[in-house]
């Protein structure tokens, strides 16, 4: 099975901006659950722009950090506000939430060895 | 010229700064944290609006934007960034993902410099922004050596011609089309060729021109005068050689044409000196006496005009205490600010060491150049810098209103002078008329000026709402903010005598703000309380408009608040918005961009050019009493119909004002006008009377 996190991407950064990292993915750690919260209430209300945006936003900024398959796993969901479909996505939402579990969990790990 | 700009260093010295407009925190922090590792100055906003009003304030090197983000996307604030600038090109580059090619075009159409891709590389992020950065000063440079060269070119002002003197075709350089004033073509005839020539400089070619084809001259030197597109005349003189056939029959004629209007003018230079003072470049007093006389044989009739002297006081402890050198400086800069504090239309000049006179001329009425007057007086008196040093005088200031009845330069003068000297004796600081009663008028208004000064501070500057309601339902729209001043000892007073005080100096923009500030909040109480959908109307003024503070404190207001931006109706008078057209549609683009909706009041009583309208970034008209009390005549309901047509062929809304009538109101409704405003809906009333209308209207 693939890392969930990019490990050379992490070594680039870290390379170019040094112990900053830490602040970085201390702070995805931080905002990356308020996102799924607003991704659940997006699907709550049937809030489709939402539901893209924060959607969008989620795939960027894990992305941004070397995330393997959480940019497109967000992206399916990106995809459904875009065609205005804010039902029958627990399965979507699942995928997402579990798989930044083990972003999060692999950054955690990242961090104790790295730093 | 390509090799110079290459080896050209670039700005190395100089910090670069970066915008970064991104909404995700990680990724902003990211490229914050990257680019400044890299030396760049990093500049962030969480959102579009916010990265416009963060461009505005730091005018960044280059920006870096995200395209979706919440409030104001990246497209949008691309195409704000785009309107607002006006010389220099600042790159943006886009942040977008690969899976969404299709917002790379939208973005280069918007006017995005280039893109880069998501996830972003980071090992080629800094690359990437000084390439661009590189480029665009590469680019700034090339356009002024460009503009440079053409300009140079165009310095030397000649022109180089050939005429056929068989087929009379004429050939030149492109310059010398120019220097004639006529389109570039290869094949003209000699009478296309001198075509703008002034009708009276004609005969002089045409008589050397018939002495040419009859051989009779060898060498030509003529000089005359070309209209100029927009009017200008300028002065081209040619030099000319004949040549000739075997048989001496004359067959060509080749030579140069050059531009000597500012040869010209040196020769008028001697005519300019006798008749300007040389320290300040004004004109002196010569000058003046023949000016006035002219304007005394033609004095327009209802308006006022007069003369106005002012004199330094204490100047020669002044002077004595600067020395003269700098006493010179100090003229020149009074001579200046005379020039700025004056309209165009009034005439200035220096008659002696330290006294100046105004002609100042078409005044609507006493009022008006009072104001004028005080005006001048305001601006003289403040901060003057010489070579550093801070300097304050006072000016003694005598005036002499010219009427029909006294209408001899010298009498005027005269008059003005003894006001003066009264001043001075009086203590100087001051401005006096001559022997009227303008006096007292004019120590009220000042006094009055004075104490609005403090208004603000002593919480006396109210703001008044006006209801708006639908057309159809008459159910309150909103409400219009208005300000009134309570005075402590005058009472009530009225904006339209306080409004021009504060015009005339920085303090319009204090109180606007003001009213701006206090009507938010006031609307965002009613949203509050429930009335959810209420419109604020602000009016702006002139000063405001023009203040480079504007777009910022729209926003700061906007950010503090809960109302949402397009409840928020600002109004600019029309007169206002077609005063510089193109320059205030950009503008109001910038606070379009901000949310907020924009009026324009007054409709119909300036200048409108309904090309113009269209193309302005409005949402609402507001139709001026005045074609509303003509709405009993048959050409009143015409103008009003017109109006109301044109506005909902444009998608505008429109405000009728000042209604009162019922039948007025019977006639708007079937008409289909959006929004009624006038006495009959409500007076203007305090905030809490506002609420307690609302209530009642519910």
């Amino acid at each position: 099975m693939k890392n969930s996190v990019d490990r050379s991407n992490l070594e680039t950064l870290k390379e170019i901006i040094g112990d900053d990292l830490k602040e970085i993915l201390f702070n995805f750690i931080k905002t990356s659950p308020e996102m799924i919260e607003q991704i659940k209430h997006a699907l709550n209300t049937e809030d489709a722009d939402a539901l893209r945006l924060h959607a969008h936003t989620l795939k960027g900024s894990s992305a941004n950090i070397g995330a393997v398959k959480l940019p497109d796993l967000s992206f399916e969901l990106e995809r459904k506000g875009i065609d205005g479909v804010t039902k029958g996505l627990e399965d979507n939402l699942l995928n997402v939430e579990t798989e930044l579990d083990n972003v999060n969990l692999f950054l955690q790990n990242y961090i104790s060895s790295a730093f | 010229m390509p090799n110079n700009l290459t080896n050209t260093p670039l700005n190395t010295t100089k910090t670069m700064t970066v915008l970064v407009i991104e909404d995700d925190l990680v990724s902003r922090l990211t490229l914050r944290r990257v680019l400044e590792k890299a030396g760049f100055t990093v500049v962030e906003a969480v959102n579009g609006r916010e990265g416009f009003t963060r461009f505005m304030e730091v005018h960044p090197d280059l920006v870096l934007m995200d395209v979706m983000m919440p409030e104001m996307d990246g497209y949008a604030t691309t195409e704000a960034i785009r309107n607002y600038e006006q010389d220099r090109v600042v790159p943006i580059l886009m942040l977008t993902s690969l899976d969404d090619l299709k917002s790379i075009d939208l973005a280069f159409e918007v006017g995005a410099t280039d893109f880069i891709t998501k996830p972003i590389n980071w090992s080629l992020l800094t690359q990437r922004v000084k390439y661009a950065v590189r480029s665009s000063e590469i680019e700034d440079k090339l356009l002024t050596v460009q503009a440079q060269l053409k300009f140079s070119q165009k310095l030397s002002l000649l022109g180089y011609w050939e005429w056929d003197i068989s087929t009379n075709q004429v050939l030149g350089s492109d310059s010398v089309y120019d220097l004639f004033a006529v389109p570039v073509h290869p094949h003209m005839d000699m009478e296309q060729f001198i075509a703008n020539v002034l009708p009276q400089d004609l005969n002089i070619i045409q008589q050397t021109l018939l002495n040419v084809i009859q051989g009779k001259t060898k060498n030509i030197q003529i000089s005359f005068r070309v209209n100029h597109f927009g009017g200008s005349v300028r002065h081209i003189e040619c030099l000319g050689e004949v040549f000739f056939s075997d048989d001496d029959k004359p067959l060509k004629m080749k030579g140069s044409a050059q531009d000597i209007t500012r040869l010209h003018k040196a020769e008028t230079l001697i005519d300019y000196q006798a008749k300007h003072d040389q320290l300040t470049e004004l004109p002196n007093r010569v000058f003046f006496n023949e000016t006035l006389n002219t304007y005394l044989t033609n004095i327009p009739i209802n308006q006022i005009s007069a003369v106005v002297i002012l004199d330094i006081d204490r100047f020669k402890k002044v002077n004595d205490n600067l020395g003269q050198e700098k006493g010179d400086l100090l003229l020149s800069k009074i001579a200046k600010r005379l020039r700025r504090v004056t309209r165009e239309e009034d005439f200035i000049a220096r008659l002696g060491s330290d006294e100046f006179v105004i002609l100042v001329k078409n005044a609507k009425n006493e009022q008006e150049l009072n104001q004028s007057i005080i005006r001048i007086f305001r601006d003289l008196t403040k901060k003057y810098t010489i070579n550093e040093q801070e300097l304050f005088i006072t000016f003694s200031i005598g005036l002499c209103i010219i009427d029909q009845k006294t209408n001899i330069a010298s009498d005027l003068i005269a008059r003005a002078n003894i006001a003066r000297s009264e001043s001075k004796q009086a203590g100087g600081d001051q401005f006096l008329y001559y022997q009227t009663n303008m006096n007292a008028e004019a120590k009220k208004e000042l006094v009055l000026e004075n104490d609005l000064r403090k208004a603000l501070d002593n919480n006396e500057i109210e703001v008044y709402y006006q209801p708006q309601v639908y057309g159809n339902t008459l159910k309150p729209y909103g409400a219009e903010a208005l300000v009134r001043w309570n005075h402590p000892t005058e009472g009530i007073i009225s904006p339209v005598i306080f409004i021009p005080m504060a015009e005339s100096s920085e303090l319009i923009v204090e109180i606007g703000l003001f009213v701006m500030r206090s009507a938010v909040k006031e609307a965002e109480k009613w949203h509050s309380q429930g009335y959810n959908d209420l419109h604020i109307g602000i009016n702006l003024s002139g000063r405001q408009f023009a203040s480079s503070d504007l777009m910022k404190d729209v926003q700061s207001i906007l950010e503090n608040s809960n109302l949402p931006a397009k409840y928020i109706d600002l109004e600019i008078t029309e007169s206002l918005a077609m005063s510089d057209a193109d320059h205030n549609i950009s503008i109001l683009k910038g606070l379009k961009a901000l949310g907020v909706a924009i009026s324009i009041d007054d409709f119909g009583t300036g200048y409108s050019s309904l090309s113009y309208l269209h193309s302005f970034p409005v949402d609402t008209i507001k139709i001026d009493r005045s074609f509303i009390i003509n709405l009993d005549t048959k050409e009143g309901k015409a103008i009003v119909n017109t109006i109301i047509t044109m506005a909902n062929s444009l998608n505008l809304e429109v405000v009728a004002e000042g209604l009162e009538e019922k039948v007025h109101i019977d006639f708007l409704q079937e008409k289909n006008c959006a929004i009624f405003q006038g006495y009959k809906f409500g007076q203007p009333m305090k905030d809490y009377e506002f609420e307690q209308y609302l209530r009642k209207h519910k």
